[in-house]
């Protein structure tokens, strides 16, 4: 699929036409992300992530409600359906913002982080997609105590309230995809997300990190190179992504490994 | 003991019933109604309609309750099945923690924990393997409602016995040649296992979450039926090995 036709897509899908021919798992072009979907473009994080990616590569928004974008956008249920394996065909990597709409209540949250996550990743497995990258989060490994250095081997500990388990189910799912080794998954851990200069005012959150810095660390993400493991092709690669400061409440440093650079809290008190 | 039984009209639900009813007071629940024979046979038990994806209905049903056994299944359908197998399990737990039941007994198929991965290359799988159930939608679902309860076994003070199941066979039907998978049991035994589950000591569970295959010896070895034997005292009194010889 040539860029005009990746960005016209959405136009094929809208219309329910039948899917391109699907993928060849080619990689991108040296030195950039190839085309890449990015799901929840309703929310300002995913708006972050498109524009800083938008630079780099060939972006496509998508949400299940409509939403002005600058990016090429399709609006999809993300449902098991022609239109999810057309949403995905010729695309390079899915990043999965994995926030369900403002207001869904405990079903649609656990529906949408378990179900939709499950019917992209069929999709993305049909079509030849390349790399995964999950955004979850932070919030199932806080019942730790605090005295020990938490990474990304130590296991989940997820509470029962729906955000929490409905976040460790969207994990939990994609790991089974991962195991198929038939692409990369990346599972970005992130702490709160703010904006720097919207929370000046308030005292220093450990769990705090920059919406712009996750945008970085998805575009490492999107960047690593996971061939080097001796077994073969690493597909399931989970990184914890915080600020730099040396009062964050977890340590980025696996995935400084791979690229990651946060700019900011860095000195945070 | 005051059983809440869910999805009681399914395949394994009727042997369920059967084996309980004489030893135990019964909520037996379907989103299909029973039929009107079984109502008659068990006039002494309450019959109600439940849709297991409906929470707050869950949680009614469950009031009065000492325990439940969440028989539900959906395995083709690409909404549904994530409904039943995977909300259905958060609804039931829900409901155990509101109205304080601590023992719930869950159930499935044996690629919930052991998929492909384990099906394929191993044997003597035990039921201690870190969960694999691969993608296959069923399977998936299953898995993600088991995590469900297992969780909730982490933050709540209740226990989750996860019976796991795959080929059921009549009586009848255990013959020579007649074949199956390596995980059989008969439909009596199967059913009989849940009031092993009813009566186990909760305390001497190894932990609040646990997994027993339930199947006969199947002479295979691909998996492992002694932590049912040992903990829950399962005794199977169909065997099922003529499965596999060799038909005469």
């Amino acid at each position: 699929m040539k860029r005009r036709e990746f960005l016209q897509a959405g136009a094929v899908v809208l219309a329910g036409a039948n899917a391109a021919p699907a993928a060849t798992a080619q990689p991108p072009e040296a030195d950039g992300l190839g085309r890449v979907l990015i799901t929840c473009a309703e929310d300002r994080l995913a708006k972050t992530i498109g524009d800083h990616l938008s630079s780099n590569g060939e972006v496509r928004l998508t949400s299940t409600v409509d939403v002005q974008s600058k990016h090429p956008f399709v609006r999809s249920d993300l449902d098991h359906s022609e239109a999810t394996d057309a949403l995905v065909d010729g695309v390079d990597s899915v990043v999965f913002v994995n926030k369900p709409p403002v207001g869904a209540d405990a079903d649609e949250q656990i529906d949408y982080r378990t179900r939709l996550t499950y019917n992209v990743l069929f999709a993305a497995r049909a079509k030849a997609v390349r790399r995964v990258v999950l955004l979850s989060s932070l919030d199932v490994l806080t019942d730790y105590d605090q005295d020990f250095e938490v990474d990304e081997f130590w296991r989940p500990l997820p509470t029962t309230e729906v955000e929490s388990l409905s976040r460790h189910l969207s994990e939990f799912t994609v790991r089974e995809f991962a195991r198929e080794k038939t692409f990369e998954v990346v599972v970005l851990r992130l702490g709160h997300v703010v904006r720097s200069e919207e929370v000046s005012e308030n005292s220093y959150d450990s769990m705090w990190v920059d919406e712009r810095d996750v945008a970085q660390a998805v575009e490492s993400a999107l960047k690593a190179g996971f061939r080097d493991h001796p077994s073969g092709i690493r597909t399931w690669n989970v990184y914890h992504v915080q600020s730099d400061s040396k009062k964050a409440r977890f340590t980025s440093r696996r995935a400084k490994g791979i690229g990651y650079k946060p700019t900011y809290f860095g000195d945070a008190k | 003991m005051k059983v809440l039984i869910i999805g009681a009209n399914g395949y394994l639900g009727p042997h369920v019933v059967r084996a309980l009813a004489p030893h135990h007071q019964l909520r037996i629940t379907d989103i299909k109604p029973a039929p009107a024979e079984v109502r008659q046979k068990y006039a002494g038990h309450e019959f109600r309609d439940l849709d297991v994806t409906k929470g707050d209905d869950v949680i009614r049903a469950a009031e009065g309750m000492d325990a439940i056994l969440n028989l539900s299944v959906l395995r083709p359908h690409r909404v549904l099945a994530f409904r039943v197998n995977n909300l259905g399990c958060y609804n039931v737990m829900r409901a155990a923690v509101q109205h304080g039941i601590n023992r719930v007994i869950n159930t499935g198929p044996h690629f919930t924990i052991t998929g492909p991965n384990f099906e394929g290359p191993d044997h003597g799988i035990t039921p201690e393997v870190p969960s694999q159930s691969g993608t296959y939608l069923y399977a998936l679902t299953k898995s993600l409602g088991q995590e469900v309860c297992r969780i909730f076994t982490t933050r709540h003070d209740l226990y989750v016995m996860t019976f796991l199941f795959m080929q059921m066979r009549f009586h009848s039907k255990i013959t020579r040649g007649a074949g199956s998978g390596p995980f059989a049991v008969a439909w009596h035994d199967a059913g009989e296992v849940f009031r092993l589950g009813l009566d186990v000591d909760l305390a001497k569970l190894p932990s609040k979450s646990e997994i027993f295959f339930i199947m006969d010896d199947n002479p295979q070895g691909k998996f492992n039926n002694e932590k049912t034997k040992r903990i829950l005292g399962f005794k199977p009194q169909r065997n099922v090995s003529d499965l596999w010889r060799k038909a005469r």
